[in-house]
């Protein structure tokens, strides 16, 4: 089960088509805090979160996954952001992420990247 | 106070002191060698003419001694030549006195008198021969007898005692003469026969008469004279002698004459005047001449001296202090303007070039200016090249967030069966996030032309009321309002302004509401006459403004406060525009909110103008009717897509994707409204444009459609016979509306 995290809708409806198309079983939030209330619910194998969002942003939402469930696989997604010189999927990494991809990207390699996390 | 280091490197404490006060130190610091030399000078000098002057005073003194002693002398000689008179030894003490009397004549005062051997007066010449007369010896009383002179004996008996006992002359001291009642002095000499003493003659002299031997000398008005006896009792006086005949002098002048036969000092005479006195004293007779000098006269060249001394002192001093004050302010002011110079370059404010009195002054000032001047234009660089940055660093993030949602959208229709769900609605993506860009590239271009001054308005009246009303009803059927609760209150409103930009503004301030307005919140539209102008709001309950956002709201690039990190508002261009073409058009936009998460209102004021009459009836009946359109468009999706369109609006279409089939469509069609796109394969847009328009006469509408939307494009559009001009990707809604509103 797959949790994608993003805030805007046109990007989570294309996502979430796109992965359920794969077959994946994917539930979608608009926030951090909605996320971790579907995981709640059901631990999710691997989440796909946008790193710059309102109410928790993606920073806060992958320490808590990691701190909550570790055996969740997360993949940070970003479009660079207003600071940019700074590299924010970097910092991600840091956060211990287990991949990161640069928006826009190819979906072959969105599920690339899954198949080998998982 | 604060440590500095100074050239040695050691710390030191330091209180800073003003630019005056160095001045001030600096005249001190000159003049202070100056005034002491002045003055070891001037009391050099003075010590030498204090001792010429004693010197005088001196010289004074001894020759009135002198001219005493010659008193005595003569009065001596005349007294020895009366006692060796043979009258006395013949006792013929008759004729003896008629000698006497004769010899005193021109003596006034003085009277001779003769004792025998028992004191007894045997005559008295200022007397009658026979009269009776005193007897000092028996009469003499002591100091105090007589109560006008406590100190002087009654009676001169001693002298007369001493002279017949040791049988020389003596010269008395003062005594109160018991024949006249006043002071007086005595010589006396024995008169000798055989060796033996018979007689004792005494020449009697009036304190008076020296008084006016000392009155003679004419002694300054503030000297005083005084002739002092043995005993420092005063026998004459130039001043006051009156009542101090008789009497001693002041205590330190008395102790002078008593301790040196010779000499000077300082102190107060008997009235109390300071004085400056010497003496002398007489070998002949141990009186002392004294003169006193008020202290006040005799010091004034002292006094003098010093009075210029210190004015000149002082005049110096203050013109030296009045210049340093001078110079002082002529430094401080432009420096106290340098530094305000300087704070205001700080804050990069201008700065005015005084001129002071102090060159280097200016040409620091002027090197100040010249550096603030450089240093505001590396940091107005600077300040453009991060500004840049920061908006390329956004542009790149707004471009990356649709073409992430395409690209994943694109890939759903690769992969999925178009007929799915999943295809339709990965259409729907496509769709949105292509507007979205669509809009974002038109926004920047109109930023663009506006900061170059290249956007040209095409201004006629309109009203406000209905375009607002359209807009919105627009929005609503395309469901971009679907999620709040919108209302819309018009009044009829006449501006004078561009149609397109008046949509672009309502959609802008609509957009703006929406994107800051949480789903089931209200937004309110409303367009109202106030006053002269015409007002158009939109209010929604949104998330409102801090002061600080509200106050920059309109300005270029400015985003929603706690959404600056999630880039969903875009590039801050939409309200900045509203603003730039409100003002474009003389009008104003106002910001108004009671706070975050209180709502807010964005206000737009427009000059209102009156009603054209006959017009706005035209404009409200035009309805959408059915046309026969040509499109000639060489790109397939475009083509395709247009095509599509303008048929499912109930129109009648023909397709052509370049100039000559183009033609050839038009023969056969006979179009009103023909879409053209400039950049065809084998004629230009241009050409065909003018081709069509020999062809079917000036009924035709003609549509151009290109991927450039600069001023130049328009104007060429226009020049070649186009009535409208559309940027690909073509806006669908003013597509509609052109080809309604086409004749």
């Amino acid at each position: 089960m797959i949790i994608l995290v993003e805030d805007n809708a046109d990007q989570r409806l294309a996502l979430k088509l796109a992965l359920e198309h794969a077959r994946y079983a994917v539930r979608d939030a608009a926030n951090g805090r909605e996320a971790l209330m579907l995981a709640r619910e059901r631990p999710p194998r691997v989440l796909i979160t946008d790193l710059f969002m309102p109410e928790s942003d993606g920073f806060e939402t992958i320490s808590a996954f990691r701190r909550e469930y570790p055996q969740t696989r997360i993949i940070a997604v970003s479009g660079g952001g207003e600071r940019a010189r700074y590299d924010y999927l970097a910092s991600a990494k840091l956060m211990g992420v287990d991949a990161t991809l640069q928006k826009p990207f190819d979906i072959e390699k969105l599920l690339k990247t899954i198949e080998s996390l998982a | 106070m604060r440590a500095v280091n100074d050239y040695s490197g050691r710390e030191r404490e330091a209180v800073p002191v003003r630019l005056r006060s160095h001045l001030v130190l600096l005249v001190l610091a000159a003049m202070l060698p100056l005034l002491v030399f002045a003055v070891v000078i001037v009391r050099q000098d003075l010590a030498e003419r204090s001792d010429i002057m004693a010197r005088g005073m001196r010289d004074t003194a001894r020759a009135l001694s002198l001219a005493v002693d010659g008193e005595v002398k003569t009065s001596l000689a005349v007294l020895r030549t009366l006692a060796g008179s043979p009258l006395i030894d013949r006792g013929d003490l008759r004729t003896f006195h008629e000698i006497c009397a004769r010899a005193m004549e021109d003596r006034p005062g003085a009277y001779v008198v003769l004792f025998d051997r028992a004191g007894k007066a045997l005559l008295n010449s200022s007397r009658p021969y026979g009269a009776i007369l005193p007897n000092p010896i028996k009469g003499t009383k002591p100091p105090g007898a007589d109560e006008r002179y406590p100190e002087v004996p009654l009676g001169g008996g001693d002298p007369v005692k001493r002279v017949l006992e040791t049988g020389e002359p003596v010269i008395s001291d003062l005594f109160i003469s018991l024949v006249t009642q006043a002071p007086r002095i005595g010589l006396d000499l024995p008169v000798t026969r055989a060796g033996e003493v018979r007689y004792v003659l005494e020449l009697s002299l009036d304190a008076a008469e020296f008084t006016h031997l000392l009155a003679a000398q004419r002694p300054a008005g503030d000297s005083v004279l005084a002739l002092v006896d043995r005993g420092g009792i005063a026998i004459a006086r130039s001043r006051n002698a009156q009542s101090r005949v008789g009497k001693r002098l002041g205590p330190e002048i008395a102790r002078l004459i008593a301790n040196s036969p010779s000499g000077s000092g300082v102190g107060h005479t008997a009235e109390g005047l300071p004085v400056y006195q010497v003496h002398e004293r007489s070998a002949l007779t141990g009186w002392t001449m004294s003169l006193a000098i008020a202290r006040a006269v005799a010091l004034a060249p002292l006094s003098d001296a010093l009075y210029v001394l210190a004015a000149g002192a002082a005049m110096a001093v203050l013109a030296g202090l009045a210049a340093a004050l001078v110079i002082g302010r002529r430094l401080s002011v432009p420096i106290a303007q340098l530094a305000a110079s300087a704070d205001r370059l700080a804050r990069g404010e201008e700065t005015a070039l005084d001129v002071s009195a102090v060159r280097e002054l200016d040409e620091l000032h002027a090197a100040l200016a010249r550096g603030g001047i450089a240093a505001r234009k590396a940091a107005e660089t600077q300040a453009a090249n991060r500004a840049k940055d920061e908006f390329l660093a956004t542009l790149s993030h707004e471009l990356r967030n649709p073409l992430a949602a395409l690209t994943s959208a694109a890939h759903v229709l690769k992969v999925s069966d178009p007929q799915q769900a999943a295809a339709i609605k990965a259409r729907g993506i496509i769709e949105r996030q292509t507007r979205l860009m669509a809009r974002l590239v038109e926004d920047l271009l109109d930023v663009s032309r506006i900061s170059v001054g290249k956007m040209r308005l095409e201004r006629a009246p309109l009203e406000l009321g209905a375009l607002a009303q359209r807009v919105v009803d627009t929005w609503r059927s395309g469901g971009r309002l679907a999620a709040h609760r919108v209302s819309c209150r018009v009044a009829s409103a006449w501006v004078d302004a561009d149609r397109a930009r008046m949509e672009q503004i309502v959609g802008n301030l609509l957009d703006n509401a929406v994107k800051f307005t949480p789903a089931g919140k209200a937004i309110a539209l409303a367009v109202r006459r106030e006053g002269r102008d015409v007002l158009l709001e939109v209010a929604d309950e949104g998330q409102g403004m801090t002061e600080e956002l509200r106050a920059r709201v309109f300005d270029l690039f400015t985003q929603g406060a706690d959404s600056s990190l999630h880039g969903r508002t875009g590039l801050g261009l939409g309200l900045a525009l509203v603003r730039q073409l409100a003002e474009m058009h003389d009008g104003s936009v106002s910001a108004h909110s009671e706070g975050p998460g209180r709502g807010s209102a964005l206000r737009l004021r427009l000059p209102a103008i009156e009603a054209p009459s006959g017009l706005s009836a035209h404009a409200a009946s035009a309805r959408v009717s059915p046309r026969r359109v040509l499109i000639v468009e060489d790109n397939d999706d475009t083509r395709h897509m247009l095509q599509a369109l303008l048929a499912l609006g109930g129109h009648k279409v023909a397709a052509a994707r370049d100039a000559d089939s183009g033609l050839a469509a038009a023969a056969k069609l006979h179009p009103e409204v023909a879409l053209i796109d400039i950049g065809l394969p084998d004629v230009d847009g241009y050409e065909l444009a003018r081709r069509l328009r020999r062809m079917d006469g000036e009924r035709i509408g003609l549509i151009a459609i290109t991927g450039y939307g600069q001023p130049e494009d328009q104007r060429r559009a226009r020049d070649a016979g186009f009535d409208a001009h559309l940027v690909k990707p073509v806006n669908e809604e003013r597509l509609k509306e052109i080809i309604a509103t086409l004749p």
